[in-house]
């Protein structure tokens, strides 16, 4: 009898444990471990279950999707350190000032950018708390609504593609889609890929961010005017706003236009990255300049006349290439010299290392968790909920909301996905269609953003209460903070209301561009 | 920026939570760092070669390909116990300061049983692989499975070391000075 309550007990000491304050990997994998061997114990789990490990370990690392996350980051960690999230504030505040709000919507519009660019959480709360927190503050915005408008546009960068929580999420759901089309062939599933997350993420994520804006636009004091040190301060518009755009554009719809695979932008992304960075420590190289109108040759000669044998078009592209290797080389070496370069890896390879332990670790508990019997717990209890398919689909989001108070996107993503997606997913919707399995996903992603504002584990409120300087810490007290993020809770539940309703959201654009 | 200085010769990654105690056996990890972030640089390089020769040329390079894998897979395997070491890992933080006792008995207790059941398991596994001489999937990649299933008890062996290394540590920083 006590063995049959395993799974349950895994599950209370796994949040019981994470709250202690170990790192999140080491504390799913050992937590598994301890289960297995209580199992093993009781005779209800089999140990040759655990030889599936490394196997799972060497499947995820050679991964071709996953291989875009490092890329990612690397983008993301360099366009950081390289000081362009700064300049891009810097003018929008400029270029916005004098409107109602205008700080505060130039705080959206970059955490929207940021988001577009990065997708890193912690990355962007930590450089919109430092660069924005104080000129919000000097404007007039009460401290709550500051600290809420902050940490929530930091936490954009998980819903607006290309996001690396909507990769891991594409490959969970995927892997979910295909679970349930084995098991039952007529629930009629179509495969989903991480283009088709990104599309029916786009239109969500940008009305987020647009209620966002609103609700700050509405909630806005009268603005203290720009010192003229800000005025002075800042490159021109076009200069700053241009780059990064036109690199989050060429990823973006690389990959939307299905030019690219995601890791083949990403990797178009962090070279841009680094050519971006090289430019702006070295603004005059002759190498880097010429590099990127090589880029731009080679962008419409891939456009126009890929695939020409013509001998003159392709020694020019010879040549454009070699242009851009050279540029890059150049860009490394000069960001090697300003000391940019060696310890942007050094932080990506954290960054990295730290979420593969979290995919690994989460799959070993799983597999200990189904091992339990647990999976056929979830499926149990989600086919005796009431209200059929729509009901059930309503628990998952709410016990993904409730547990986002104590734990984070990755670790709900891993451990509800791949055991309530499968049986979601074959549960006809109210009209007899099949579940559209992007529609999932954008709700869990929009759900599961509120786990990085929800008091008391926040990961956006550590994030941005940990790099507060030692005066706005006093006025932007924990308190101050858990009370000014409600309001944009608040809003992403109701984003979630809309799509629930209004399915299209998510669904339009996924259609209309991978017909 | 604090979050983006590397304190000393860490490049640790929550402001709050500086590097307080001394980690036994140190130069092991920065040099296993230096090693990972090599790979991870060669990766961007590799991929970016790869990308950019398919778009605007049309060549495949299947191998050059696998090579981008193989160092990724590399760069995470020798990273997972740099990250431990520089404590760059997602904590759920409910004190901003870290707690030795918790990071004694996690170190013991959790990690160090997981690097252990990896390298245990890992090791046949890599061993089947070794003796085959295991190849791509792709008959034209660059063979040498093998290497990165190796990799997988290299790497876990690495994870049990840094978890004794980071228990010895918080035990010391526990242990009043005399």
């Amino acid at each position: 009898m006590l063995a049959d309550l395993l799974d349950i007990a895994m599950f209370a000491t796994l949040c019981g444990l994470l709250l202690l304050g170990y790192p999140v990997a080491f504390t799913l994998a050992g937590t598994a471990l301890i289960f297995a061997a209580l199992g093993a114990l009781t005779g209800v789990f089999d140990l040759v279950l655990l030889h599936a490990l490394p196997q799972r370990v060497f499947g995820i690392i050679t991964n071709e999707i996953l291989l875009a996350i490092p890329l990612f980051i690397f983008m993301g960690v360099l366009l950081e350190r390289s000081d362009i999230a700064r300049s891009l504030l810097a003018s929008l505040t400029k270029a916005l000032r004098g409107a109602r709000g205008g700080t505060g919507v130039a705080v959206v519009l970059v955490g929207a950018l940021l988001a577009a660019s990065t997708g890193i959480v912690g990355a962007t709360v930590v450089t919109l708390t430092m660069l924005a927190v104080p000129s919000l503050l000097a404007r007039g915005y009460p401290p709550a609504l500051t600290g809420g408008l902050v940490a929530a546009s930091g936490t954009l960068g998980q819903v607006i593609p290309p996001s690396i929580v909507l990769i891991i999420l594409a490959e969970q759901i995927g892997n979910a889609a295909q679970q349930a089309s084995q098991s039952n062939p007529l629930a009629g599933l179509a495969p989903v890929s991480v283009g088709d997350l990104f599309a029916g993420a786009l239109i969500p994520g940008l009305v987020l961010a647009a209620l966002y804006a609103l609700y700050v636009w509405w909630r806005s004091p009268t603005e203290a005017s720009l010192t003229p040190e800000e005025t002075e301060n800042g490159d021109s518009l076009v200069q700053s706003l241009v780059a990064p755009l036109g690199l989050i554009f060429a990823v973006l719809g690389s990959v939307l236009a299905g030019l690219a695979t995601p890791t083949e932008a990403a990797s178009l992304g962090a070279l841009g990255a680094l050519m971006l960075a090289g430019l702006r420590c070295s603004p005059a190289d002759p190498f880097i300049r010429l590099a990127f109108i090589a880029m731009l040759g080679l962008a419409v000669f891939i456009l126009f006349a890929a695939g020409t044998t013509q001998s003159v078009a392709l020694v020019l592209a010879i040549a454009l290439t070699a242009l851009l290797m050279a540029g890059l080389v150049t860009s490394g070496l000069v960001l090697a010299r300003a000391d940019i370069l060696w310890p942007s890896v050094q932080r990506s390879l954290e960054i990295t290392a730290m979420i593969f332990a979290i995919v690994i670790a989460a799959s070993l508990f799983v597999l200990v968790f189904r091992g339990l019997g647990g999976d056929a717990l979830v499926s149990g209890l989600l086919e005796i909920v009431p209200g059929g398919t729509m009901g059930a689909v309503l628990v998952v989001m709410l016990v993904m909301f409730v547990m986002g108070f104590f734990l984070d996107f990755l670790e709900i993503m891993f451990i509800v996905v791949p055991l309530a997606a499968p049986v979601l997913l074959q549960m006809p919707m109210p009209d007899g269609s099949p579940m559209n399995p992007v529609w999932l996903a954008v709700l869990i992603a929009v759900n599961l953003q509120t786990s990085f504002l929800t008091p008391p584990f926040g990961f956006a409120l550590f994030y941005l209460r940990g790099s507060l300087s030692a005066e706005t810490s006093k006025q932007i007290s924990a308190a101050v903070l858990h009370r000014g993020v409600v309001p944009f809770v608040v809003i992403q539940l109701l984003v979630l209301v809309l799509l629930w309703l209004m399915p299209m959201l998510a669904t339009w654009l996924p259609g209309v561009i991978y017909r | 920026m604090p979050v983006t200085e590397p304190h000393g010769d860490s490049y640790s990654a929550h402001p709050d939570r500086p590097v307080v105690e001394r980690v036994p056996a140190r130069w092991l990890f920065t040099a296993v760092g230096h090693l990972a972030g090599a790979a991870l640089l060669a990766m961007v390089a590799a991929q970016g070669t790869v990308v950019l020769l398919r778009a605007v040329f049309g060549i495949s390079l299947p191998a050059v390909q696998d090579l981008a894998v193989y160092l990724h897979a590399a760069a995470i395997l020798l990273g997972l116990s740099v990250a431990l070491i520089r404590d760059a890992h997602v904590r759920i933080a409910v004190r901003s300061v870290q707690s030795h006792k918790t990071d004694l008995i996690g170190s013991l207790f959790l990690t160090v049983p997981f690097g252990v059941l990896l390298a245990i398991l890992a090791l046949p596994y890599a061993q089947r692989s070794w003796l085959v001489g295991e190849g791509s999937a792709d008959p034209d990649g660059l063979g040498g499975v093998y290497v990165i299933k190796a990799l997988i008890v290299v790497g876990s062996v690495l994870l049990v070391v840094a978890g004794i290394a980071k228990a010895i540590a918080n035990g010391r920083a526990l242990t009043p000075r005399r």
